[in-house]
């Protein structure tokens, strides 16, 4: 195959690259007075829109108590089969079974959310916390405590009015 | 014999037997709460409905007689309509607590909802409210999902005959109690667990410990005792979290006692023997212990000393093992003394009102070790005439504690090889221990005292290290230059069959669910 000359020559003007420099910087003074993008991550966040599929957490109800009631619908949900629990009787007079033990793989955990769907107590749901990165394996493995402080956080939906030191994330 | 249509389908039944024997033995499905088969029939949950040709109101199918040139529909409007009805009534009070009742995945309410019931309710009352109420025993009794099938109270009067449970109170008020000042803690008061349609009689043992839709389901004996009953172990993540019964007519029918339904809790916290121990001594690969065997043997042979040793099956190993032991010691070998260690029987058999027996005997295989070892002596009167200085012996008793005469004895041989699941008594006394699989580690066969010969399968993968009696008695037999070949189970199981007249022709295959009753 021949390569095709065009026969460009560029003129004497455009050949000095003037036109090409100040046409760029000229985008460029456009954007110092135009409404800022960058976040300065992660010192800012940025928020995300409802309904965002991020870290699970386990609900509290009006008395603080958790509100599973460890039937492993999400457990039998899950299709990463990342939930994992033990059941107990409920030390509350007014209920009869609840969670010993819950535990979270977030290292397998796809968030797709069928957990949250499949829950018939809305015990457990997905937030809008999506930079939860861990320097161990371990630490991404979540326990019931870690899942509840994830609702102490989010419940109220001022997730990203919170500090870093106030999340912990 | 009569002949009657269903739904279009012409069926001839024995005379007597009712339109709900025929249709569920002729695959078609009538719901029903109070019909068991193996109780009388109460027609209390009205469930079974069926509409007769002739009938001018719907007929309860658990109890009409099937007769000649009848003709039922069980699938009418009608029919329909009165099920969900009942489904209703039954609802009214019934609580939606699905999520925290331990018969969810295997409850006829929510099979039956599900399937005939109506989508929504209609009830708007407050329902009743009555706590669960604590019977003694090992069983609870949530009284609001009680359905009124009675066949808990029936259960007791029938297969047990001795009444347990009663219905207290009428109408509105019907309450499963049990008799004043009296606790459930019979022993066969487990089974009512299971044959609870909903989740009123619930297990404590079980109590939250397991969805039932998680747990692996696997077919075995129960080795509690000699009668072979027909279980099933469910079990999750290698550790069992319930026994159930497994119908065999010829065994157990439908039934097992709670020693049995609880007996895998003795083997949860044993003490095992996770690898060959020589006597106060550390732990020795299995290698080596094999190597100790075979060159004790030699020794005995070149001195002429075989006559001195002796094998000692066990009443608690597999037909499998001791067959291999024998194969070795007595055929391969020429060993002639031949023992049996087995318990001695502990007071009388129990027998209920329906023929469910609880042997004496509380070995699962003595007829199957006699049978597979041929003539053998007990084990402490062939130790007492002192003959003995080696002796090969088979465990596999759990829990199983020496007197001091007997420990004295087995300190009198020379050299003591044991073969033993726990780390107990007879492994203390040994020269040389080795590991076992224990119960629901390895497939094999039992014999029950009736003579039949039944099959287990292998539940739970054993702790590392650790290998069915036969397969280190294989390998022993490798390095003795013995030609005893084994790779499974099945491999002994069809040796055993080409060489033992009672077992001629039979294999696994052919013991399939329910075993083979041996002439």
């Amino acid at each position: 195959m021949g390569v095709k000359n065009v026969g460009y020559r560029p003129a004497r003007w455009d050949s000095s690259y003037f036109p090409g420099i100040l046409k760029g910087m000229w985008i460029t003074i456009k954007h110092f007075f135009s409404k800022k993008y960058t976040v300065s991550y992660p010192e800012e966040k940025w928020p995300v829109p409802p309904g965002h599929r991020g870290a699970i957490r386990l609900n509290k109800d009006e008395q603080g108590r958790i509100k599973c009631v460890a039937c492993e619908m999400c457990s039998t949900a899950c299709p990463a089969k990342c939930i994992t629990m033990k059941a107990g009787v409920a030390p509350w007079p007014d209920r009869d079974k609840y969670p010993v033990e819950f535990r979270i793989d977030m290292l397998r955990c796809i968030l797709c959310g069928m957990c949250q769907e499949a829950c018939p107590e809305e015990a457990i749901e997905l937030t809008e916390i999506y930079d939860f990165s861990a320097h161990s394996r371990e630490a991404l493995i979540w326990d019931k405590e870690r899942l509840l402080r994830n609702w102490d956080i989010t419940a109220d939906g001022k997730y990203f009015e919170r500090s870093k030191t106030e999340t912990g994330m | 014999m009569p002949t009657f249509k269903i739904d279009g389908k012409e069926i001839t039944v024995d005379a007597g037997t009712t339109i709900l024997k025929a249709a569920l033995a002729h695959g078609i499905e009538i719901p029903h709460y109070c019909y068991h088969p193996a109780l009388t029939i109460a027609g209390s949950c009205r469930m079974c409905l069926v509409e007769l040709e002739g009938s001018p109101k719907l007929v309860l199918s658990c109890a009409t007689e099937v007769k000649d040139g009848m003709v039922v529909h069980t699938r009418t409007e009608q029919v329909r309509d009165a099920r969900r009805s009942m489904l209703e009534f039954f609802l009214i009070n019934h609580p939606l607590d699905c999520p925290v009742c331990d018969k969810a995945g295997e409850c006829l309410l929510q099979d039956y909802t599900f399937k005939y019931g109506s989508s929504h309710s209609r009830m708007v009352e407050e329902k009743r409210v009555r706590p669960p109420k604590d019977l003694g025993g090992s069983i609870l009794l949530y009284r609001n999902r009680c359905v009124l099938c009675t066949r808990c109270v029936r259960f007791f009067e029938d297969v047990v005959g001795e009444p347990y449970l009663i219905v207290e109170n009428r109408g509105y008020h019907s309450d499963i109690s049990i008799f004043p000042g009296r606790g459930l803690t019979h022993k066969m008061s487990g089974n009512v667990v299971e044959i609870c349609p909903v989740g009123c009689l619930i297990d404590k043992d079980f109590l939250f410990n397991a969805r039932v839709w998680n747990l692996q389901r696997t077919r075995s004996i129960c080795p509690g005792c000699g009668s072979g009953c027909n279980i099933y172990l469910e079990h999750k993540e290698n550790k069992i979290y319930r026994i159930r019964s497994r119908e065999n007519q010829e065994v157990n029918r439908e039934w097992i006692c709670d020693d049995g339904r609880y007996i895998y809790h003795a083997f949860e916290d044993l003490d095992r023997l996770t690898a060959p121990r020589a006597e106060k001594e550390a732990p020795l690969t299995q290698a080596a212990a094999l190597q100790a065997i075979a060159g004790h043997i030699s020794r005995l042979q070149q001195e002429g000393r075989l006559n001195e040793a002796a094998l000692c099956g066990s009443a608690w190993a597999t037909v499998e093992d001791n067959y291999m032991l024998r194969r070795l010691f007595a055929d391969g070998l020429g060993i002639r003394t031949v023992l049996l260690n087995a318990p001695a029987p502990e007071g009388e058999d129990v027998v209920y009102k329906s023929g469910f027996t609880v042997r004496a005997d509380k070995s699962p295989n003595r007829r199957g070790a006699e049978l597979v070892l041929g003539s053998s002596r007990e084990l402490w009167q062939g130790l007492r005439e002192g003959k003995i200085r080696t002796l090969f012996l088979l465990g596999g008793g759990a829990g199983l504690h020496l007197t001091g005469e007997q420990k004295e004895l087995l300190d009198g041989l020379e050299l003591l090889v044991v073969w033993d699941v726990a780390a107990g008594d007879l492994v203390r006394s040994a020269d040389l221990a080795l590991p076992m699989t224990s119960f629901a580690e390895e497939e094999g066969t039992f014999v029950n005292v009736q003579g039949r010969l039944q099959r287990m399968h292998a539940a739970l993968q054993p702790p590392a290290g650790i290998k069915p009696a036969w397969r280190s008695l294989a390998d022993l037999a490798a390095l003795l230059q013995q030609p005893v070949t084994a790779v499974t189970a099945a491999d002994i199981f069809n040796d055993l069959a080409g060489r033992l007249p009672a077992c001629a022709g039979l294999s696994y295959f052919k013991l399939a669910e329910v075993g083979v009753q041996l002439s």
